[in-house]
């Protein structure tokens, strides 16, 4: 009787042995599937040229050839794109985590007339895509000499972030008022109470949002392709698709540019997926 | 620098201390950044997008009054037919084929195993890559000729074909692309909504001899519907305005590999603000975009009611 319940419990926990096990080569499968046409791309950015088309297909270079990142690099001026493009992201990061902020802790904390009205618009406003502005955007930025600066990147990001705004706000009005009343009473001005007090006390808004405004930012394309116009203004993700029209199918080369145009955002991503993963889950931002 | 502007703001805002409870008017002073900068660069472009797509306008020229003459025209127009098409098929493929592996992933990871939120972060590589680089290594692995899928295929004694240069075929790998990076997000949404259900009701179905399907069935699906539902509405509004992997496919393959069956509206409306300079056109495409987009997202917010909570 023992044996015969020993021998049962021994196969149950090999058929749980067995389903983690299927459960592993399925997940790991998935994975593969997620990250082969990234390495196929380092792969490729590492060849030589005669290796590229070699048959059957080789995941893993015979020979290293390094130099075909520096060639990549100097075919377009990808130190410039990449220049453009942190600055373009750090700046409309700035600029939203400081108008953010200020208009999340205006709808938080304070009654002024027509607040809600406002609120409710700003709402609506979040709804409109950029693709569908791109018209009178193009004719403004003309008319305001624009055409071709990185204005017109940062300054809508800066200015116009709705979502970020709603983020302050719902994140600010979890704060407790009794922090301020202590801070009035000791006479502090509301720009004093915002800055001493809640700038510090919303970092997690801050990591989430800069997060996610560098991601986008980056992987920016309609707005840059649009309004930018000279090689030397191109954010990354335009000078890559221009390597790709101007050089043709050089594909170690282009493949190592993008490389090079990716890995910013991967490691951001690396350091940051803790508010990235929840950004998504408690916004659904994309 | 920062100190020394910090202190000066500090001493204008300063002169609000006297009634700035009782009033509270500074609250303005606070959200007006904001606010200016949503009117300026989200509202009233949008009316305007209205207004110059009643006009015929090349930006050379002034804008000349035309009714709704672009509308009628877009309604008669082929190309934008073709471009609707296939941003219905792009759609419908993002909706039955993207939500169900992202729900089908979700269900794969939700499991506490060890290195599950490694195996997680490598779904949500490809989300967070460019997709203009993305798009790249997969014109290089779909490449019809040496490309690696079809080396793949020759080597196990398989027919290659035109993945992106076929017209019946070019579509669907767009759409296979798109859903490959699109997974991991669709997942992370998923994954909140599955973890939200809680587990006492499934514990309650095994106790009535509930099997795996019917506990999917009759528990998983419908209590995860405000999730799927979001989804859904996500999928639409993103699909609409495909873009950037379409411009890949086709500008930048020269104007000779174009593919008619890739045009896509937001495409469309693209060559003809830009390259045709149909500024009243493009208008009248994007106003018809935002209608859609705008009419999909209230229905959403009507639903939404019921489940998310905004706040007061």
């Amino acid at each position: 009787m023992t044996a015969l319940t020993t021998s049962h419990q021994r196969e149950a926990r090999l058929a749980k042995l067995i389903g983690t096990g299927t459960h592993y080569i399925a997940l790991l499968t998935v994975a593969a599937m997620m990250i082969l046409p990234l390495v196929w791309m380092v792969s490729t950015s590492l060849k030589p040229r005669k290796d590229v088309f070699a048959y059957p297909p080789q995941f893993i270079p015979k020979t290293v050839q390094w130099e075909n990142y520096k060639d990549a690099w100097e075919a377009q001026p990808f130190g410039a794109f990449m220049f453009n493009s942190f600055k373009v992201s750090i700046l409309s990061i700035l600029g939203q985590l400081l108008f953010c902020s200020l208009g999340g802790y205006g709808f938080a904390r304070f009654n002024f007339p027509f607040k809600n009205a406002l609120f409710a618009f700003l709402l609506a406003a979040m709804m409109i895509p950029t693709l569908v502005n791109i018209v009178p955007l193009f004719i403004l930025y003309r008319e305001l000499g624009w055409l071709d600066n990185h204005i017109t990147l940062i300054a809508p990001q800066a200015l116009a972030s709705t979502f970020g705004t709603f983020l302050y706000r719902q994140f600010m009005m979890t704060i407790p008022q009794e922090l301020e009343d202590a801070a009035k009473i000791d006479g502090a001005s509301a720009f004093g109470i915002y800055w001493r007090i809640m700038l510090p006390l919303t970092k997690p808004v801050a990591a989430v949002l800069a997060t996610f405004t560098f991601i986008g930012t980056w992987n920016q394309f309609f707005q840059p392709l649009v309004f930018l116009q000279s090689t030397e203004q191109f954010t990354v993700t335009i000078g890559l698709a221009t390597f790709r029209q101007e050089e043709g199918t050089i594909w170690n080369l282009l493949m190592a540019a993008s490389v090079i145009t990716l890995l910013p955002t991967l490691i951001v991503f690396m350091f940051t997926q803790r508010y990235f993963v929840r950004g998504i889950v408690t916004t659904g931002i994309k | 620098m920062s100190v020394i502007a910090n202190r000066s703001i500090y001493s204008v805002l300063g002169s609000f201390r006297l009634n700035w409870r009782r009033l509270q008017l500074v609250g303005m002073l606070f959200v007006m950044p904001v606010v200016l900068g949503t009117l300026v660069f989200n509202i009233v472009p949008t009316i305007a997008t209205l207004g110059i797509s009643f006009t015929h306008y090349d930006m050379l020229t002034p804008p000349e009054w035309a009714g709704l003459e672009n509308y009628q025209q877009l309604l008669a127009d082929d190309f934008a037919r073709d471009a609707l098409k296939n941003t219905v098929v792009f759609t419908l493929g993002m909706i039955f084929l993207g939500i169900p592996c992202g729900l089908g992933v979700a269900l794969l990871v939700n499991r506490p195993l060890p290195g599950i939120r490694l195996i997680r972060l490598t779904y949500l590589i490809p989300h967070v890559s460019s997709t203009i680089a993305v798009a790249l290594v997969w014109q290089w692995i779909l490449n019809g000729r040496l490309g690696l899928l079809n080396q793949g295929l020759k080597m196990i004694g398989l027919e290659g074909q035109s993945w992106l240069t076929d017209p019946n075929i070019a579509m669907i790998s767009v759409i296979v692309i798109s859903v490959w990076q699109s997974i991991g997000y669709n997942m992370l949404l998923f994954l909140a909504g599955l973890q939200s259900i809680p587990e006492a009701l499934y514990e309650a179905a095994k106790i009535d001899g509930g099997g795996r399907w019917s506990q999917f069935r009759n528990i998983t699906l419908p209590l995860l519907s405000p999730t799927s539902f979001f989804v859904l509405i996500i999928t639409m509004i993103g699909s609409f305005q495909v873009f950037n992997i379409i411009y890949i496919f086709t500008v930048s393959t020269g104007a000779q590999g174009r593919l008619r069956a890739l045009d896509v509206w937001v495409y469309y409306l693209w060559q003809n603000a830009f390259s045709f300079f149909k500024m009243g056109y493009a208008a009248a495409m994007a106003f018809a975009l935002f209608a859609v987009i705008a009419t999909v997202t209230f229905i959403q917010w009507r639903a939404s009611r019921h489940w998310v909570f905004y706040g007061e």
